[in-house]
């Protein structure tokens, strides 16, 4: 802006001979170059909404667990610079996403690691990034990378959906290590806390909470949550996502899916 | 603010609109015709020098004018913080102030009047929301599309809690669910009220088009607004004869949230929308 009014103003500090042709050429260049000065302002917007745009198709097409659609469009977004710091942000928590999906989990932590150090993104952003990396980490084997960042996230203050999703990744820990009665200390209200603000997404935890049971060789229980976590999520999705549920899936059945 | 207020604000908007348009066709006729005539070889020098000042003049206003709406919007964008911290008083104050400010852009002004509409509904003031959105609506036509949308979805949850399930039918009735054109999170605020809407209307047979999809969008929902969808979809599925389905549907429903009798979803679904 400041560019613009400099260049239609600068020409009044001259004493401008407006008879000859140069003159004139003075008059018209600030317009000439205000032109393109605004043409340039228009590409750069146009850039910036086209990768907005497409960054918020990524994150709808990643929500609907749609991951080819996510992995033709991540190319193109980051084929050129990303300015705006929470368009980085988010577009590296897909990339990490889809690197999770593919079980490259050291690729998935490194991505985080880096976010993390550089603070890219907002603060929601980087807490859930913390969590997510504590997540690859434990499915990296780091075990113990994985419990010191479980055990400091503890002591952090976050809004209570995050820390729903924190006990998801603590439980998945505990019964990962073989901690089950851990795992299943204080179930009550961790029960409540999934069915509160984990939604759908509160069937991988049921999921982990069966699995516990039936090690604890308390098979009424775990066929109870076995139950409730098909009914939200299917079998499939859940072994996909955690492969330690297996057993379960084989002890006990499923619910029926009619849709 | 009441209904009446609201009405007011949207009719000052209309014409305050409506004359920044002239002013914005006059401001750009000025600056090309004064800036064409200053480089013409036709004028003499004087007459070239005070033209060229015309144009810096004009350019200036409208820079202005452009930096104003910026500050508007960012003023709109701002309440939308008071909002969310639920600091209502202060940011209808805050709102006011940026919708009535003149400007050439009507976009900070509509932004203002969305949010306004937006503190109104969380207060439960629908009748002045439903003014406001239907203001934003008429007058953003074309530009705003998705202010527009998110206005119309506001429209027909008020108008769903006014008792005129057929205002809300028609409020939403452009926007289609499904449409990849329509953001998700846009799809996520529709749904629950496209299917109160159609439950109350007793169309139940337009509940069931596109189940599959319809449950898929209701899994994403926070954990009431995912009972109460997953409900009204068991319910149409039992009237449709779909036993298997509506048990599963209802079980699902269950699993969400604690079951709520009919009545009180309503109640429950405007709760969530808060």
């Amino acid at each position: 802006m400041g560019l613009m009014l400099a260049a239609i103003l600068v020409p009044f500090l001259f004493t401008i001979d407006l008879d000859s042709f140069e003159g004139r050429v003075v008059i018209v260049a600030p317009w000439a170059l205000m032109f393109v000065l605004l043409l340039l302002s228009w590409r750069r917007a146009r850039r910036h909404r086209h990768v907005t745009t497409a960054i918020s198709a990524a994150w709808d097409h990643a929500q609907l667990e749609d991951w080819a659609a996510v992995e033709a469009i991540l190319p193109h977004l980051v084929r050129h610079p990303i300015r705006s710091d929470a368009d980085r942000g988010r577009t590296m928590v897909l990339l990490a996403s889809l690197a999770e999906r593919k079980r490259s989990y050291d690729a998935a932590a490194h991505i985080y690691e880096r976010l993390l150090r550089e603070r890219i993104g907002d603060a929601p952003l980087l807490q859930q990034a913390q969590l997510a990396l504590a997540s690859a980490k434990l499915r990296n084997e780091e075990l113990t990378d994985a419990v010191d960042l479980l055990d400091r996230l503890q002591q952090i203050q976050m809004p209570a959906s995050l820390r729903a999703v924190y006990e998801v990744i603590r439980l998945h820990q505990q019964v990962f290590m073989g901690h089950y009665a851990d795992a299943i200390a204080n179930i009550d209200d961790r029960i409540a806390l999934f069915r509160r603000h984990l939604s759908t997404r509160a069937g991988f935890a049921y999921a982990l909470v069966a699995a516990a049971f039936h090690r604890l060789n308390m098979p009424d229980r775990a066929r109870r949550y076995w139950n409730d976590a098909t009914m939200l999520v299917t079998p499939n999705k859940i072994l996909e996502r955690f492969e330690i549920a297996r057993d379960v899936s084989q002890a006990y059945p499923a619910a029926e899916h009619p849709l | 603010m009441t209904q009446n207020e609201a009405s007011r604000l949207i009719r000052t908007l209309r014409r305050q609109i409506l004359f920044a348009s002239v002013w914005k066709v006059g401001i750009l006729a000025l600056i090309v015709v004064a800036s064409v005539g200053a480089a013409s070889a036709w004028t003499t020098p004087e007459q070239s020098k005070m033209l060229w000042a015309l144009s810096v003049a004009s350019a200036g206003v409208w820079i202005l004018f452009v930096i104003l709406g910026l500050r508007q919007t960012r003023e709109a964008n701002q309440a939308a913080v008071y909002i969310a911290t639920g600091r209502l008083d202060l940011a209808e104050q805050q709102l006011r102030t940026a919708a009535l400010a003149f400007n050439l852009h009507r976009r900070g002004k509509l932004l203002a009047c969305h949010n306004l509409a937006v503190v109104a509904h969380g207060r439960r003031e629908y009748e002045t929301a439903a003014a406001l959105s239907a203001g934003v609506i008429e007058l953003g036509q074309g530009a705003l599309r998705g202010v527009s949308r998110i206005c119309r979805i506001l429209l027909a949850d008020c108008m769903l809690e006014l008792h005129n399930p057929e205002a809300a039918r028609r409020a939403i009735e452009p926007i289609p669910l499904g449409d990849p054109g329509v953001p998700l999170s846009e799809q996520l605020l529709l749904l629950p009220i496209r299917l109160r809407c159609d439950a109350a209307l007793d169309a139940y047979d337009h509940i069931l088009i596109d189940l599959p999809n319809k449950v898929r969008r209701a899994e994403l929902l926070d954990s009431p607004k995912a009972a109460m969808c997953h409900q009204i979809l068991a319910d149409a599925c039992d009237r449709s004869g779909r036993r298997s389905e509506a048990d599963f549907l209802r079980k699902r429903a269950e699993l969400y949230h604690d079951s709520a009798p009919a009545d009180a979803r309503k109640e429950l679904a405007s709760d969530a929308d808060d």
